[in-house]
């Protein structure tokens, strides 16, 4: 799946950015380039076995939810 | 040149009513029931007003900032920086939806009908379709809502007939057998499912009549808490709520005892097809949402380039965050109430009480 999810990224940064940068859209180009950083921080992060941010709100969250539900 | 897109009234009751009752009806019932027990109706009933009156702070936000949603009001009221840093927590929150939603939808599908089919290939299917969709652009989710919004709802209406016959009333009584506190911890619990529809704030400044978002909002929860009632009292009186509560979608069990002389069988499948549509087409919205929501607070020219990043980003939160079925359980009853409370109601009363406070209003 690790291998998907970097094809995926490779596909899409090529496929928006290249418009992007044939129009001169820069900010537009970061932005989409700094969320594509982050999909593949958080695989690496799984593959390197550390806590993604969804475990890490769990870990804090759920004792104040465990206490108000059943 | 920003992109402008425009809904109707119609299409903006029909979006919030399918994002409200996909999300809510999708794991909740069960969760409620087991919250609640006999008393998970009321709760619906609890939560439905507590979320209408909700709805009167956004509408209200709506008006007295014209044109605005609440990724952009945040940085009128509170200023370009500390705006922008609860501006992002909107579209984030869409984003931690979305996710839910379509892991659910995946485990639906995996648990009850594909079985043998890898998860993540269904998991990877509903987020090209949902990408794709979400890429489009608001205009073209509305017109599809148009279309399944109204199946989905008689759906959930036939459904509910279909099954009355095994209906026991008895199973409904007594109510408050164990006091209060069932019903009235069911009721938070419901109402951040509801509170999904803080959505409508981004659908406000589209609307081609912005003066009926209460009206639009009003209509879409009641819906929801009709449809969500409904799945929940077919449930506890046709299983009882010891077993409603241990499983995993009491809709598609409904679904699924439906049938006229073994001649007419496995309704579930109809039932799945609506489902799928409507939650994709929920969660392309609410992925449309996170683009703009982003585009906005870093003051992007078109959101239309974010949109796959954001799927992929939710597609590998599904997989590093949700390995196992019963994680995504566990934390959509523990966890994500708290956040959601957080967002949907801490969060815009603050915006609202900092409005009143500081005197800010829009200037379109």
């Amino acid at each position: 799946m690790t291998v998907l999810i970097v094809f995926a990224t490779l596909a899409i940064g090529l496929a928006e950015g290249i418009p992007l940068q044939k129009q001169g859209q820069w900010k537009e180009l970061a932005v989409m380039s700094l969320l594509l950083g982050m999909a593949l921080l958080l695989i690496v992060g799984y593959y390197l076995h550390l806590p993604s941010p969804l475990a890490l709100l769990q870990r804090l969250l759920e004792p104040v939810g465990k206490a108000i539900f059943k | 040149m920003p992109e402008k897109e425009i809904i109707n009234t119609k299409q903006f009751v029909w979006l919030l009513s399918i994002i409200i009752t996909i999300f809510a009806a999708m794991q909740i019932p069960g969760m409620l029931i087991m919250q609640a027990g006999r008393d998970a109706w009321l709760s619906v009933l609890g939560a439905w007003f507590l979320d209408v009156m909700l709805a009167l702070v956004y509408a209200y936000m709506g008006i007295r900032f014209p044109g605005e949603n609440f990724v952009q009001y945040s940085s009128t009221i509170l200023g370009k920086y500390l705006g922008r840093m609860v501006g992002i927590i909107f579209p984030l929150f869409f984003l931690l939806v979305c996710t839910l939603l379509l892991h659910g939808l995946a485990q639906t599908v995996h648990t009850v009908f594909l079985p043998r089919t890898p998860f993540n290939v269904i998991l990877v299917c509903n987020f090209l379709v949902c990408a794709y969709m979400g890429r489009k652009g608001i205009e073209v989710i509305a017109r599809i809502t148009e279309i399944l919004g109204p199946l989905f709802f008689l759906s959930i209406v036939a459904l509910s007939v279909l099954v009355l016959p095994s209906f026991h009333l008895a199973r409904l009584k007594p109510q408050f057998d164990q006091g209060m506190a069932p019903f009235l911890s069911g009721i938070p619990l419901m109402l951040t499912s509801f509170g999904v529809c803080i959505i409508m704030a981004m659908y406000i400044p589209l609307c081609n009549r912005p003066e009926n978002g209460f009206l639009a909002k009003f209509s879409a929860v009641s819906m929801g808490a009709l449809l969500v009632g409904l799945v929940t009292v077919s449930s506890v009186g046709i299983f009882g709520s010891e077993d409603a509560q241990s499983m995993f979608s009491p809709g598609i069990q409904l679904a699924r005892m439906v049938n006229f002389s073994n001649y007419f069988e496995r309704v579930e499948l109809i039932w799945l097809v609506i489902n799928v549509g409507s939650s994709i087409v929920g969660s392309a919205s609410l992925l449309w949402a996170f683009g703009k929501g982003v585009a906005q607070v870093t003051g992007l020219k078109t959101s239309k380039s974010l949109i796959y990043p954001g799927a992929l980003i939710s597609l590998v939160l599904c997989i590093v965050s949700f390995p196992s079925v019963m994680q995504q359980t566990v934390f959509y009853h523990y966890t994500f109430p708290i956040v959601a409370a957080f967002v949907e109601t801490g969060l815009e009363l603050f915006l609202f009480a900092a409005a009143l406070i500081l005197h800010k209003r829009g200037t379109a």
